[in-house]
């Protein structure tokens, strides 16, 4: 039993025949006191004292030798290494797969995800330089279970043909249309220009965005 | 899937442009400066290049700013993003043709990263030297390109190394005039930014005139073309990511009906950007009538010795002349 139980055994009159708190009680309470008090205390501390949004180094991160990326909304803490790309650390440190690595060369657009709003291509890009940067990738875009309206639209239209360019696709295509809900064919076109697909599936694709626009 | 792994280095973040001199100084060849890192990251990750140390700009709020001048110019830092530079009101505001070259330059994620500054001081785009062959620029003694394939590479001005200036800013901004600011240990200089570029007959290792240890810091642009007429364009294999085989930028100030000023540059024709003298000289003083445009749109590149695989540049040079002179507004 921990001692954070101590509250619902200390009743008035419950424990002791006096009817005031017996020694014991006293004891466990000011034990479980101090240590509820030290971790919130301590948490806190930690909380201060990591990254601030301006991305310089707190305690925890000179400590632990970490980093603290914000990647869809969650804090994460990892240790990178300088020459590290965005797109080395998401997928094989984070676990977030749906970032690809195409050309590994900026050339092609399978790596792109969003950096503070904007897309950008994740195989050229420094882990450092994401520090006190929001970073979305496509593993952001559902919520509960529910996917993103690009990502409906992508499975309808029949966006994804081998799709391997499917994620960053839909990540330049987010970017788009967080700024221009009604984007016209044109403009979905050069918003896409960042971003290959081999199979030559661009039709689709461009129709996919529209259709999400759309219902967005 | 085995990726490219950059060798460990060590990735220092400059405060100050001062502090960023101070650590080229420091380590001298063993340090490479970066900013948006579109392009020296690549360099590392083929291990063509090798520094121990990347001395990052990126921190250096100060030379992000874009802002309008008393005299209503425009002073860019030299770390605003393409992006930035591309969708600021006080560069659409009159100086739209610099707008106009940042929005073809790549594509959007690259211009959501790369810099203005590192669009003027990028490296030759030249396939044998960025491939590590040992040709002129990269030390050796030879240009294979002279003997391979240059379809892509300059007809005029060069000597020795054929290699072609890639950058659309550069001329956009030199159509108007433009001035550089560098810093670095001795303090600050200017000068203008046609006299930047450095071509292979001066030095034929760099393409411009920065040393190791000094900063591009601003680009200013004068107000003098503000608002006047411009033209530009690009052509390329494809409409993203590549880079000009020729491009031009026009400013044309014009009054009751005559041509009273103008500006024609262009690159992808020589290792440096190119004013076309002959075509101003024929056009100014004269009216944009279709009699004077065919006269000076004839062999813009008098003195050009093309090879033989990229003598196709003289007519697009000729035809872009052409096209701006007909279609600046």
């Amino acid at each position: 039993m921990s001692t954070t139980d101590v509250p619902d055994e200390s009743e008035p009159g419950g424990s002791d025949d006096s009817g005031g708190p017996s020694r014991r009680d006293i004891i466990k309470g000011t034990i479980g006191g101090t240590l509820v008090a030290a971790n919130a205390y301590l948490f806190n501390n930690i909380r201060q004292t990591s990254a601030q949004g301006d991305g310089t180094p707190g305690v925890r991160e000179r400590f632990s030798n970490q980093l603290k990326l914000t990647v869809n909304g969650r804090e994460r803490f990892v240790r990178v290494e300088d020459q590290e790309r965005l797109a080395e650390t998401l997928r094989s440190k984070l676990g977030l797969t749906g970032t690809k690595f195409g050309c590994d060369r900026a050339m092609c657009g399978a790596c792109t995800v969003q950096i503070e709003g904007d897309p950008i291509y994740s195989c050229t890009y420094f882990t450092k330089d994401a520090v006190g940067k929001e970073v979305t990738t496509v593993e952001g875009l559902s919520e509960g279970g529910q996917l993103h309206p690009i990502q409906e639209s992508f499975i309808e239209e029949l966006g994804g043909q081998c799709a391997f360019c499917t994620p960053g696709m839909i990540m330049s295509a987010k970017s788009l249309l967080e700024e221009n809900g009604d984007p016209t064919r044109e403009e979905v076109k050069d918003a896409l220009e960042g971003n290959l697909c081999r199979c030559g599936n661009y039709e689709n694709e461009i129709e996919s965005v529209l259709t999400a626009a759309e219902r967005m | 899937m085995q990726q490219d792994m950059i060798p460990p280095l060590e990735h220092i973040d400059a405060t100050s442009v001062e502090h960023a001199v101070r650590l080229l100084g420091e380590h001298g060849s063993d340090a490479a400066t970066i900013a948006g890192n579109t392009d020296e990251i690549n360099w590392l990750k083929n291990r063509d290049r090798t520094p121990e140390v990347l001395v990052d700009l990126k921190p250096i709020e100060e030379l992000k700013e874009i802002e309008e001048t008393s005299d209503g110019g425009l002073r860019i830092g030299a770390l605003a993003t393409l992006s930035d530079v591309q969708n600021h009101d006080a560069v659409n505001d009159g100086y739209s043709i610099i707008a106009d070259a940042m929005g073809e330059i790549a594509t959007p994620q690259i211009r959501n990263q790369g810099t203005i500054g590192g669009n003027l001081t990028q490296d030759s785009r030249c396939w044998y030297y960025r491939g590590g062959f040992d040709c002129y620029r990269a030390g050796g003694n030879t240009c294979y390109a002279i003997t391979g394939e240059s379809s892509d590479h300059a007809v005029t001005d060069y000597s020795r190394c054929i290699t072609a200036h890639p950058s659309d800013g550069a001329v956009a901004l030199i159509a108007l005039d433009a001035e550089v600011v560098v810093r670095g240990p001795r303090g600050e200089r200017r000068e203008p930014l046609s006299e930047f570029f450095v071509g292979p007959e001066d030095n034929i290792t760099v393409m411009h005139d920065l040393a190791h240890d000094e900063i591009l810091t601003h680009i200013e642009v004068p107000s003098d073309w503000r608002g006047t007429n411009f033209y530009f364009e690009k052509v390329r294999g494809r409409d993203a990511w590549d880079f000009a085989i020729g491009n031009i930028a026009a400013a044309v100030k014009t009054s009751g009906g005559t041509v009273s000023d103008l500006r024609l540059v262009a690159n992808g024709f020589a290792p440096t950007p190119k004013r076309l003298r002959t075509a101003e000289r024929s056009i100014r003083g004269s009216r944009l009538s279709e009699g004077n445009i065919a006269s000076a749109s004839e062999n813009v590149l008098p003195n050009a010795r093309p090879q033989s695989d990229n003598e196709y540049k003289l007519n697009l040079a000729d035809g872009l002349v052409k096209r701006a002179l007909s279609n600046v507004a």
